[in-house]
């Protein structure tokens, strides 16, 4: 019986993630609208996620780690989109924008 | 009783309270007192150090002796700073004894003579406390430390009167600084001299800056903690740190105290005005306010005397022996120099009064120098030493106490006149015949007359010095006879003579306050001069030990 | 009794008293109240002084212990032949105390009284009793009258301090403090002006003197230097530990000293020296001529009876050390050749008191060759009567120029010029005739003092056969009689001239009082002119060839009567009247404005008048000399200077390498890397924008660098 494992290779899958990880990553770095900045990141929190899944199922199947670790970070992605939701619901009403180029009050 | 007396710090409240006077003055200056009062609570209060002093006088012990040496009394000693064994060590002797009660009785003198001073006033006087402070300290400081702290410190009061209060403003910040500078330069040698002899007597294996101990070891005699001789420490230590040194340079002991003698030298010589490290002096002295030239000359030219006979010669009798001819040639030539220099200022009619009084304290103190020389020289008995170092002794009080008259009157003068210039002074004695009578006094109190201070050093100097240098002693006859001439010369141009056109105000005479200031000098000249042993007793028995 | 002896002390106190009185207390403004106190205790001291003689006489003496003893008379033996004896009598009291400590001893003074201090403190406050007495008169109209009895009863005091001292050191002291009255009173008229430049005025002659005696004083330091040296003390006496002690002058008589001389002959050299200065021998004698520009009283007292004397004194009372030296021949040669030189300048004199002056060079000479040739008490004995008739000489001086005021107001160049004189003896008969006793003991003619005196110099020399001295003094005798001769005849006889116009006098305004006869002086100056006149005709009295009271009284040999001696005295002062007279009796009269001796020998005369150039050539010498040094001496400060300027020049070079050092590559190199850092700083802050997004590109470009690094360099 051929598996998935057979038919694909592992580097495919982490080609795939990588890809994924550097579209989220250009987007968040680019992006100028944090919203965009924000699904940046979830483009990379899954592109994680996909690594994480591709390892167990290719290298440790019976082990239940990866799985959980997947969902722990799904978990954490939402908890996460929402506090960043927040944040900028805040940017906005107290700079009436959510242009992160305008948010540089980190700088001296 | 005695020793509960003696409990009491007196050399540290002696020197303390001219420093508490300073910060009265700074008092009134935040309390924004009139100058009236500054004046008067300045002298009132520069009478406590003089009152401790006559105290001191009262309750010290000429004849006290022990282990070959004078005592010396109202000891204080703490140890200080462990770490480079400095003691905080004070004492007097016959030899500080007088040079103590003369700075403290020159001060209130001085500042009874800068009522005058308009600008500044306050300032004036917290100088004038810290430089009679320093100089006690000085004068009373045992330890090496100490000693020159205070001889540093000294510098800087009398640097500043010169600079702020000098009469031309042109000329009084060269002045100061020159003799800022020389002092300075001078003293470099001393220091590192110290520095020297504390690792050497360190390698010996009590490293001290006890200047009583040096001077026991310089003689040959042993301390608590140490015994053999001062240049035998040298040469070991020179020659344990450097051999290369001792390889190159030859090993005689001799040769590094010799250089070693002569760094000290210098330092003191300056202070002197010996020739040829007196062209300091002149300027220094014509520029100071009248106040300045009163101390820098009645007491701080002693300092450069004191030294010699503390340090120089304890320290390094065989060197001082090699070169007591040298020195004495020195003074000597200082003496004639200073003498001659005297006769051109009174016969040039810019000549001017202070510049003349400067240059015969170069020729008094060159006799001095002469009775340094005497006491070190090879051919003194000691009776001829003793008589050296009490002349020196007398020459200084006497020449203290009549050249700060001259400049104090020389003071009044100016104020008066508004010159100095003896070519534009004459006639002076019918507008004032107290100044005239006094200065008069003083005049002949500085050539050396009999029946005054001056002549009792000079004739127990010229005793001392016939005795181990006959040839100086005849030729330095040359200088008693110029500056009697110069003297006489410049007092008859100024109260005799006429008067280049015109005459004098006739409001011009001296008032109380002024001759209350010189009387005490004029008195102490006479009284010294009629009876010396006021003063030699308490030195007498010091300088008798010290010259064996 | 013998409270005199005990109370010895109080004859120097007691004009010191004066002194102090007057200058301190409000007395000073009170003229006439100084006077008289001056006077008075002045006179006190004189009583003490006679009560004193008197008991010294009596032989009584008193110990250290205060045990009382009478010596017996004096027995001296007549002297024999050539050898100088001299014996130290033992002191009749003496007291002290502790000056001040010298090393291992002390100094102690105090007052030593034998008899040759007897006498001479007698005679000289008698001489001074005399002088403050005439001073009242004289110097009445003076403004500063009562500075006038200060200092001369300071100088009163000081020479009895002197003649009384124990000890050297205070005869030192006292010398001195006569050298400064002699100074103040020189120059007493201190603000007075002449209208030629070239002559002297008081205050310079006052510094003159002051000066040229300093000179010699110095060196008389030096000599008391070297004796204390030598003895260890300076006490006089001849007991342990004094300077006379046999032992010691036996030493010092063989030891050599410096140049090839005895250290006595060395000693007793410098100790001259001061003589030479005090008593103005030759070559130190210019200063007291010009000191005649102080008031008259004051040339009497001091610059003839009795400072001047001091020399001689000094050398009388340290006879022991010349005696034990070889200088006495050179003292002796000082004194015959000042008295001989002085004596012919004095003929060229116009001046009265300068004539006198000179005189008072030559007599004093007189005295010095006495002591030279051994004639001790001749000295001793000369020296007492010459003050007595020159203190009279000087006095009738004064009290012809006072005179003389009335005529020609107070010019003294005027007054004091004998050629203005004339007569005067008609005008002033006191004055006169105690001028001729004073005249004739000095010419030396018996039986006035001088004759006594001076003949027995001349028999002292004649007997130490010494023709040279003898020769010199001779002369010297003949040519004061002749110089007296022209004086008096110039003064008192012949008309009076005053209106004759001088050509040598310079100022022609005659001021306030001028235009009346001359008149006698009051009678407190011509009291003392009488009390000293007797004093100058019966002094001679006092050594008599029959009784030789003064040679037994101070215990010295006696010398036979010399007929010789007296012949020769006699007649060269005979011959010297003879010849003043000749030419002298008309002279300065029908016109005539020329001196006789001028109009024979100008260029001799004209030379004497000039008083043989000394002056001009020390002033070509020692004063151009001195001119040099004080030239060299501003010379070498100012090299010493320009060297000084030197040394901060190449400070200041030095300096300057530092400075640039300083600037170019330490400072510059800091500043450099400050900058660097600053820019570097500036460069690194445009990262930190503050915005989140560059700082994640910077995170990951951390990252990627990071891991490229952990992948290839670390493990690959």
């Amino acid at each position: 019986m051929t598996t998935i494992t057979d038919a694909i290779p592992l580097s495919w899958i982490l080609v795939l993630a990588g890809a994924l990880f550097c579209i989220g990553l250009f987007g968040v770095l680019t992006r100028r609208n944090a919203v965009g900045v924000l699904l940046g990141v979830e483009l990379m929190l899954n592109a994680v996620n996909i690594n994480l899944i591709a390892f167990w199922r290719y290298l440790e199947p019976h082990l239940v780690a990866g799985q959980v670790f997947a969902l722990f970070v799904v978990v954490v992605a939402a908890a996460e989109a929402a506090v960043g939701l927040a944040l900028i619901i805040s940017l906005y009403r107290a700079r009436q924008t959510v242009n992160v180029d305008q948010a540089d009050a980190l700088q001296g | 009783m005695a020793y509960n007396v003696l409990t009491i710090p007196w050399l540290t409240l002696l020197v303390l309270t001219p420093l508490v006077g300073m910060l009265f003055v700074g008092l009134a200056g935040i309390l924004r007192l009139p100058d009236r009062l500054v004046r008067s609570g300045a002298v009132a209060w520069s009478l406590v150090p003089l009152g401790l002093t006559v105290w001191m006088y009262t309750q010290f012990n000429p004849q006290a002796l022990a282990s070959g040496q004078q005592v010396v009394q109202f000891v204080e000693r703490i140890p200080w700073t462990q770490a480079i064994r400095v003691e905080y060590f004070m004492g007097v002797d016959g030899l500080s004894l007088p040079l103590i009660m003369l700075t403290a009785l020159m001060t209130p003198i001085a500042m009874l003579a800068s009522f005058s001073v308009e600008r500044h006033v306050k300032p004036h006087y917290a100088l004038i406390f810290l430089l009679e402070a320093a100089m006690l300290g000085y004068f009373v400081a045992l330890n090496f430390f100490f000693f020159f702290l205070f001889w540093e410190l000294s510098l800087v009061p009398a640097f500043f009167l010169i600079q702020g209060w000098g009469n031309n403003p042109e000329k009084r910040q060269p002045a100061a600084f020159k003799f800022f500078i020389y002092t300075l330069a001078g003293s470099i040698g001393m220091l590192l001299l110290f520095l020297l002899l504390y690792a050497a007597t360190g390698l010996a294996g009590h490293a001290t800056f006890d200047i009583v101990d040096l001077a026991r070891l310089g003689q040959g005699l042993a301390t608590p903690e140490l015994s053999g001789n001062l240049q035998t420490i040298l040469f070991n230590f020179l020659d344990t740190s450097s051999p290369w040194l001792t390889d190159t340079l030859g090993r005689f002991p001799l040769l590094y105290t010799s250089i070693a003698f002569w760094a000290v030298f210098i330092a003191f010589a300056i202070k002197l005005a010996i020739w040829p490290f007196h062209t300091w002096l002149p300027d220094a002295y014509s520029e100071a306010p009248v106040a300045g030239s009163i101390l820098l000359a009645a007491v701080m030219s002693k300092m450069g005397a004191y030294g010699m006979l503390r340090v120089l010669v304890p320290f390094f009798p065989d060197a001082a022996r090699l070169f007591a001819p040298l020195i004495g040639s020195l003074a000597l030539v200082g003496v004639l120099v200073g003498a001659f220099n005297a006769l051109a200022q009174a016969r040039d009619p810019k000549g001017s009064l202070r510049r003349l009084i400067a240059s015969t304290s170069i020729n008094h103190m060159g006799y001095v120098g002469m009775a340094v020389a005497a006491i070190a020289a090879i051919g003194a008995d000691t009776n001829s030493r003793a008589i050296a170092m009490n002349g020196a002794m007398a020459q200084m009080v006497a020449h203290g106490l009549s050249t700060g008259a001259l400049f104090l009157l020389a003071g009044i003068l100016y104020e008066r006149t508004g010159t100095d210039q003896l070519g534009q002074l004459g006639g002076l004695r019918a507008a004032m015949p107290v100044l005239a009578g006094v200065m008069g006094v003083a005049t002949f109190a500085t050539l050396g007359l009999p029946g005054l201070a001056g002549f009792v050093g000079e004739f127990l100097i010229m005793r001392g010095v016939w005795a181990a240098l006959p040839l100086l002693a005849i030729v330095a006859t040359i200088g008693l006879v110029v500056t009697a001439m110069a003297l006489l010369e410049m007092y008859g141009r100024v109260f005799h003579g006429p008067l280049p056109g015109g005459t004098h105000p006739s409001d011009i005479k001296l008032i109380g306050r002024e001759f209350l200031v010189v009387l005490p000098l004029i008195a102490l000249l006479i009284v010294l001069g009629i009876y010396p042993a006021l003063i030699l007793d308490v030195s007498n028995q010091a300088l008798a030990i010290l010259s064996r | 009794m013998l409270s005199f002896l005990q109370q010895a002390w109080l004859i120097p106190l007691l004009p010191f008293l004066a002194f102090v009185i007057i200058t301190l207390t409000p007395l000073r403004r009170h003229n006439r109240g100084s006077a008289l106190l001056a006077t008075l205790l002045i006179g006190v001291a004189m009583l003490v002084a006679l009560g004193l003689l008197y008991e010294v006489t009596d032989g009584w003496q008193i110990d250290s212990n205060g045990a009382l003893a009478q010596l017996p008379v004096n027995q001296v033996p007549e002297a024999m032949g050539e050898q100088i004896e001299f014996r130290t009598l033992a002191p009749h009291i003496v007291r002290t105390i502790r000056w001040a400590p010298a090393g291992d001893s002390a100094i102690r003074l105090g007052f030593l009284i034998d008899p040759a201090v007897a006498l001479m403190l007698t005679m000289v406050t008698v001489a001074a009793f005399c002088i403050h007495l005439f001073s009242i008169g004289y110097m009445a109209e003076d403004a500063r009258q009562a500075r006038f009895f200060a200092f001369i009863a300071l100088f009163t005091s000081a020479m009895l301090l002197m003649l009384m001292a124990s000890n050297l050191i205070l005869l030192f002291i006292a010398w001195e403090l006569m050298g400064l009255c002699s100074y103040l009173l020189i120059g007493f008229w201190y603000d007075r002006d002449y209208a030629d430049p070239r002559q002297i005025t008081p205050r310079r002659a006052a510094i003159k003197a002051f000066i040229t005696t300093r000179i010699g004083d110095v060196l008389l330091m030096v000599g008391l230097c070297y004796l204390w040296f030598q003895a260890g003390t300076l006490e006089i006496g001849n007991g342990a530990g004094q300077v006379f002690h046999p032992d010691f002058l036996q030493r010092i008589a063989h030891e050599a000293g410096p140049f090839e001389l005895t250290t006595a002959s060395a000693i007793a050299l410098l100790l001259f020296c001061g003589t030479v200065g005090k008593s103005a021998q030759v070559p130190l004698h210019v200063w007291l001529p010009d000191a005649m520009e102080g008031p008259t009283p004051v040339s009497a007292l001091i610059h003839a009876a009795t400072m001047v004397a001091a020399g001689v004194f000094l050398v009388a009372r340290t006879y022991p050390l010349f005696v034990a030296s070889q200088i006495l021949p050179l003292v002796a040669a000082v004194g015959a050749f000042t008295a001989l030189f002085a004596a012919l300048i004095a003929v060229g004199q116009f001046d009265i008191k300068r004539i006198l002056a000179y005189s008072t060079l030559s007599q004093l000479g007189f005295m010095v060759a006495a002591l030279g040739i051994g004639g001790w008490t001749a000295a001793i004995f000369h020296l007492v009567t010459h003050a007595f008739f020159k203190a009279l000489l000087f006095l009738g001086a004064g009290s012809v120029i006072h005179g003389m005021y009335a005529t020609v107001g107070h010019d003294t160049n005027r007054a004091q010029d004998i050629r203005n004189m004339g007569g005067l003896r008609r005008f002033m008969p006191v004055t006169y005739w105690t001028y001729l006793i004073g005249y004739l003991a000095l010419a030396g003619i018996a039986p006035f003092a001088g004759f006594w005196s001076k003949d027995e110099i001349l028999a002292t020399s004649l007997q130490s056969g010494q023709p040279i001295i003898l020769g010199a003094l001779l002369l010297a005798s003949l040519l004061t009689a002749f110089y007296m001769t022209r004086q008096i005849l110039l003064v008192f006889f012949g008309p009076f001239r005053s209106a004759v116009a001088i050509h040598y006098s310079h100022d022609e305004n005659s001021s306030q009082h001028g235009g009346r006869e001359p008149h006698e002086s009051p009678r407190s100056m011509t009291i003392p002119l009488i009390i000293l006149a007797i004093f100058a005709l019966g002094a001679g009295a006092l050594n008599l060839p029959n009784s030789h009271w003064l040679s037994h009284f101070l215990g010295q040999p006696t010398h036979a009567f010399n007929p010789t001696a007296a012949l020769l005295g006699t007649t060269v002062a005979v011959i010297g009247i003879a010849l003043g007279f000749a030419l002298y009796r008309r002279a300065f009269t029908a016109g005539e404005q020329l001196d006789p001796l001028e109009q024979r020998m100008p260029g001799v005369f004209r030379a004497l008048h000039a008083r043989l150039y000394v002056d001009e050539f020390y002033a070509a010498s020692i004063g151009r000399l001195t001119a040099v040094l004080i030239a060299i001496s501003a010379w070498v400060d100012r090299q010493l200077g320009r060297g000084l300027s030197g040394i901060s020049r190449i400070t200041a070079v030095l300096g300057r390498i530092n400075a640039s050092m300083d600037e170019q590559i330490l400072n510059g190199g800091a500043d450099q890397l400050a900058r660097g850092t600053t820019a570097s700083g500036n460069r690194m802050r445009q990262l930190e924008s503050g915005k989140a997004q560059d700082y994640l590109a910077l995170i990951f470009g951390g990252v990627l660098v990071l891991g490229a690094v952990a992948l290839y360099l670390l493990h690959g």
